[in-house]
């Protein structure tokens, strides 16, 4: 079974990078607006009024039901948190997800931010987070296999004693949020299609300080650790070229 | 967003005649689509086409039909009849839901966890959902992380 992995043209990839820079600006924007004491809700209603402003449409809003624009995690959410009325607080971490689609074509990124002052443990999951995503990112060159993103991330996250989740996994995106194929952050090297120039990934690790394992609250959104440590998530929309990976959602 | 609707995730249909079946998703077709297979008529060599709209969607998934069908090898009617057994029997026994019987298992330790929200509106659940983790959290030291 060949799973339909679509190649983007010139044209498009530039309506990607149009998505993706307003995506990379939502990111920058809540950074200088998350302190204790802003609610989550509060940095919806700011990430909306940004993307709305740029003539774009927060890709979220609607999609499968959510409710929201963006999806606001704090702590030992590890996607999928609904904003709403919960203030941060101090030594919190908060993941923001960010979709936008613009021209027909969409933009996805990620980042965890630490609230105030965090504690070592949430600092170093927050840098290997971040890390792994760039180390998979690396592997994102035409001619690799898919999984060789995958083993990348989850070899980088290991070695550094924290577990990737495996229940929920990075895509394909393009005019489509989610397009073939389907990017664990984890598994062997070598396996699963050979990337291509033109095909774009949003490449996003989940990775939590104790078990890979997850639950879903009640709301049937929110995905927790199941033993409640922290989790941090990073994410870039990612295109696949002749030589160096390009990454769509920068500002 | 990461993506829900990825193969070996665990559904059943809201719509149409098979109403209330349950399927292992194969794979998605197109941004609204997914092919969905079930091991006995609705077999891997003819799954059957959905909309995801009408589609419930469970936070289980069957890894090794994910893993396979990631990295390109051919699933058998016969594993996706076992993996489907296996989630349904989770998905009984109180699935991935934080509030269910399934976050306990295996570990005598976690037996007595407390539901994480109950029966509370999600805004009320949301306000009171820390605290419940914690006193979660604080009953699993003892198992370990990754």
């Amino acid at each position: 079974m060949v799973p339909l992995i679509t190649i983007k043209s010139q044209r498009e990839l530039r309506y990607m990078r149009d998505a993706g820079r307003i995506v990379a600006g939502v990111l920058q924007e809540l950074a200088k607006a998350i302190k204790p004491g802003v609610t989550t809700g509060e940095l919806n209603r700011l990430a909306e009024d940004f993307i709305l402003a740029r003539g774009a449409r927060p890709a979220f809003k609607g999609l499968y039901g959510f409710p929201a624009s963006i999806c606001t995690s704090v702590n030992e959410q590890v996607v999928h948190g609904i904003p709403g009325p919960r203030e941060l607080l101090n030594g919190d971490i908060v993941s923001i997800d960010v979709g936008v689609e613009l021209n027909g074509y969409f933009g996805d990124g990620a980042a965890t931010f630490p609230v105030g002052e965090i504690s070592p443990e949430a600092r170093k999951l927050l840098a290997v987070t971040e890390q792994s995503l760039y180390e998979g990112i690396r592997f994102a060159r035409q001619g690799n296999r898919l999984s060789d993103i995958s083993h990348a991330i989850q070899s980088y996250v290991e070695k550094h004693g924290f577990s990737v989740v495996r229940d929920y996994v990075g895509h394909g995106i393009g005019r489509s949020m989610h397009e073939e194929p389907q990017v664990p952050n984890f598994g062997r090297p070598g396996r699963g299609p050979r990337l291509r120039a033109g095909m774009t990934l949003a490449i996003e690790p989940m990775v939590n300080a104790g078990t890979h394992e997850v639950c879903v609250l009640e709301d049937n959104w929110t995905v927790v650790t199941r033993d409640a440590r922290l989790s941090a998530h990073f994410e870039h929309t990612v295109a696949i070229t002749d030589g160096e990976p390009e990454i769509l959602t920068r500002p | 967003m990461p993506d829900y609707f990825h193969p070996g995730r665990l559904v059943s249909s809201t719509a149409g005649r098979d109403r209330g079946k349950f399927y292992l998703i194969l794979q998605r077709v197109s941004e609204t689509r997914v092919h969905l297979v079930n091991g006995a008529e609705r077999k891997v060599g003819a799954p059957k086409l959905k909309n995801i709209k009408h589609l419930k969607v469970y936070p289980l998934v069957a890894r090794e039909i994910a893993e396979k069908v990631a990295s390109g090898q051919r699933v058998t009617d016969l594993e996706v009849r076992r993996a489907l057994q296996e989630l349904l029997a989770r998905y009984e026994d109180g699935g991935q839901s934080c509030s269910g019987k399934a976050p306990c298992e295996g570990d005598p330790a976690r037996q007595d966890c407390p539901p994480v929200a109950g029966d509370l509106a999600p805004e009320e659940h949301r306000a009171k959902e820390t605290p419940a983790q914690k006193n979660c959290s604080s009953k699993e030291e003892s198992v370990p992380g990754g």
